[in-house]
């Protein structure tokens, strides 16, 4: 009898408070619909490693051989990418190339998030950490963090996903900040370039090559993804395509969050920094979108053909939640404003451009 | 408040802001690149939709 209570009397309010938070990501998941494929397993996850005595986490516990096989050596968010990039399609980007401007300026998060919490205290590997939020990119998250600061990959990782559920929250406030009602008004007509089937198959390589000699420790991270989309361009292996958005993606997604879970131990995340790291997630989607809606600002000092602020915001990688968002709001100032193309070109932009600042975040700090 | 304190570098110390200084390079060089990169692109892209066209 005292065997079975020994858990029960070992445990700490720290792991009965983390167990609440587990149940609280499960709410917002099954009830708010906030990104549930993730924070469903996540929540489960740190129910089952707060239990006391859990022998989930044990030595030689499932979840902690789970977390040695596909957090440590980096393969769950690289799995995971291979699907998200047989998901993408680039027409929209290749048939407006310019948008691909916005997918970069949105990235603008990053960085400044990263100085943010330099100036808080963290050291530059953990402000890196922190600040990749900003790529609003769920395995470039995880994949940074886990190499820089093994010891924040919870709240990071609860943070980054949390926060691409609240990008229609978000976005609107920050971008009616920025802009006035005229600029949310400009109406920027779609003239789409006809673009082949051999530029849609060459367009991944070429992306991978230049990527991979700028920075070379990007390769693993953008060469799944556009392993992913060539999957799919290729149009000759469906089988492995719809096995890679299908299968693969559900099987990483549900063992990636059940072990993220996992490494929300109560004595880790029940930190200031945990508090410091979900405001500055919330930053950094804030200046992502800044940053695309203040680009654009900048870029019609100078052109005839104005462009509509909105369609910056939309450069941030949360797809496709941004570019419905950018929709959503042009059609609200005026029911004839048609940006979905504009934005979906810019979000997918978003993709390549947060793939590539995670990449030179990994080539930059040593 | 003493967990705070327990942060390697204190918040706007002095080690915070060299800290700072060497983010400032990271985000200029960062940002710069990702920048050039995606318009590099851009121009790939035009350059082979032009030589590459669709066929009818």
């Amino acid at each position: 009898m005292e065997q079975m209570l020994s858990g029960a009397v070992q445990s700490t309010w720290r792991d009965w408070t983390m167990i609440i938070i587990g149940l609280v990501l499960m709410y917002l998941a099954v009830k708010k619909n906030f990104e549930p494929a993730l924070l469903i397993p996540i929540g489960f996850g740190c129910i089952m490693a707060n239990l006391p005595l859990s022998g989930a986490v044990g030595e030689h516990g499932a979840l902690i051989i789970l977390k040695k096989a596909l957090i440590d050596t980096e393969l769950a968010p690289l799995l995971i990418f291979i699907g998200v990039g047989a998901m993408i399609d680039f027409g929209p980007l290749l048939q407006n190339p310019k948008m691909l401007l916005f997918g970069a300026a949105a990235q603008f998060g990053i960085f400044s998030t990263l100085l943010v919490a330099t100036l808080l205290g963290y050291t530059l590997k953990e402000a890196a950490s922190i600040g990749i939020i900003g790529a609003a990119d769920g395995p470039t998250s995880i994949l940074v963090a886990n190499r820089f600061a093994k010891h924040l990959l919870a709240p990071i990782s609860v943070a980054a996903y949390s926060y691409m559920s609240l990008v229609p929250i978000i976005q609107p406030r920050v971008i009616k900040a920025l802009t006035t009602k005229n600029e949310r008004r400009i109406k920027m007509p779609y003239k789409a370039e006809s673009v082949s089937k051999f530029v849609r198959l060459v367009f991944p390589i070429i992306v991978t090559v230049i990527s991979g000699i700028i920075a070379p420790e990007s390769v693993a991270l953008i060469g799944f993804l556009m392993f992913g989309n060539f999957l799919r361009e290729s149009g000759v292996v469906d089988r492995l395509s719809q096995s890679a958005q299908n299968e693969l993606v559900n099987v990483v997604t549900i063992l990636l969050g059940l072990t993220i879970g996992a490494t929300m131990a109560g004595d880790q995340f029940l930190q200031w920094s945990t508090v410091s790291i979900i405001a500055l997630g919330l930053v950094a989607f804030i200046f992502d979108t800044a940053g695309g809606v203040l680009f654009a600002k900048l870029l019609n000092l100078f052109l005839k053909d104005k462009i509509n602020p909105m369609v910056g915001a939309a450069g941030i990688s949360a797809f496709p939640m941004a570019s419905r968002v950018i929709q959503r709001m042009a059609q609200q100032e005026d029911p004839s404003n048609f940006l979905l193309m504009h934005a979906v070109g810019a979000n997918v932009a978003g993709q390549i451009g947060s793939v590539i600042a995670g990449g030179l975040i990994l080539a930059l700090i040593k | 408040m003493f967990n705070l304190l327990l942060l390697i570098n204190g918040p706007l110390s002095p080690e915070a802001w060299s800290t700072f200084g060497e983010g400032l390079s990271v985000m200029a060089i960062g940002m710069t690149t990702v920048i050039l990169v995606l318009f590099f692109f851009y121009m790939i892209i035009k350059l082979l939709i032009k030589l590459f066209p669709e066929r009818e």
